[in-house]
């Protein structure tokens, strides 16, 4: 993969195999963050046009925990009713922005992203690093640390690290490029 | 008669004093980017630079930042919107 400015526009040259992978991950990601679909057909449909999910409930697993945090440090009930109003909208967010990544790679090899789809990048890139990132347990401590190829985890650590570098190359490329 | 303050006053002041005393803090994740921290601060509430790396720094540095005070119901809409940025946000009456 190769990162170039080109006058507003951000140019990215693409392999197919690294298509084929970030396009796993972006449905990996978008089975976590999609608005579940039962809870939706329960629900009353003026709620619902209005992003209210009234049955939202905390996440219970470590990565939509992170993904989906509570707003409010020591209250769980204000958390929850938080929740209940904004989580929907937090999920279509994620949802957006996978399938707009998706909807770029697809039979390109050259990607010229304009404003708009350097951001859906840029969110897409950052909520998979989440994902992958809390998976991995990445703590300020270790998280530069060198893991072996026999670590189970090597590979989701390599793909993490991928991530890094192409969300920081967007990151510096696209907004602070005039520095 | 000339009004004095407290009959000017009280009620803007208990306004604010109802209106501001919320705030939004951001906390330190291992997984951010700084500069992704420094480009949300930019990108949302429209920092300057420097204004957004200082903020990032004492994030990083200190394990938390408030990054924004007001309302309660301003306050929701600004953590609601760092947790569309991916950044960890929670907000607490002062």
């Amino acid at each position: 993969m190769e990162i170039n400015p080109d006058g507003e526009n951000i140019v990215i040259q693409i392999e197919e195999f690294e298509v084929k992978i970030l396009g796993d991950l972006a449905n990996q990601l978008l089975e976590i963050t999609s608005p579940n679909s039962d809870v939706v057909a329960n629900e009353d449909p003026l709620a619902a046009m209005i992003g209210i999910d009234s049955q939202a409930e905390k996440p219970t697993d470590p990565i939509s925990t992170r993904l989906f945090p509570d707003a409010y440090p020591d209250d769980p009930e204000a958390s929850l009713e938080f929740r209940r109003f904004t989580e929907r909208s937090l999920r279509e967010t994620n949802v957006n922005r996978a399938k707009s990544v998706l909807a770029d790679m697809q039979g390109q090899t050259t990607l010229t992203l304009s404003g708009d789809q350097w951001q859906h990048w840029v969110g897409f890139l950052n909520s998979l690093r989440l994902a992958l990132g809390t998976r991995l347990e990445v703590d300020q401590d270790t998280w530069t640390q060198e893991r072996a190829e026999s670590d189970p985890l090597y590979q989701i650590f390599e793909l993490y690290n991928w991530l890094t570098w192409m969300q920081e190359t967007l990151i510096s490329m696209g907004y602070f490029r005039s520095e | 008669m000339t009004a004095t303050p407290l009959d000017t006053l009280p009620l803007s002041d208990l306004e604010s004093e109802l209106d501001r005393p919320w705030s939004t803090t951001v906390w330190d994740d291992p997984i951010n980017l700084m500069t992704y921290v420094t480009y949300v601060f930019m990108d949302y509430f429209k920092f300057s630079k420097e204004k957004a790396d200082y903020l990032m720094l004492l994030v990083h540095t200190e394990g938390k930042a408030i990054v924004s005070t007001g309302s309660r119901e301003a306050m929701e809409k600004d953590v609601a919107a760092m947790h569309t940025y991916g950044l960890w946000a929670t907000l607490a009456k002062d």
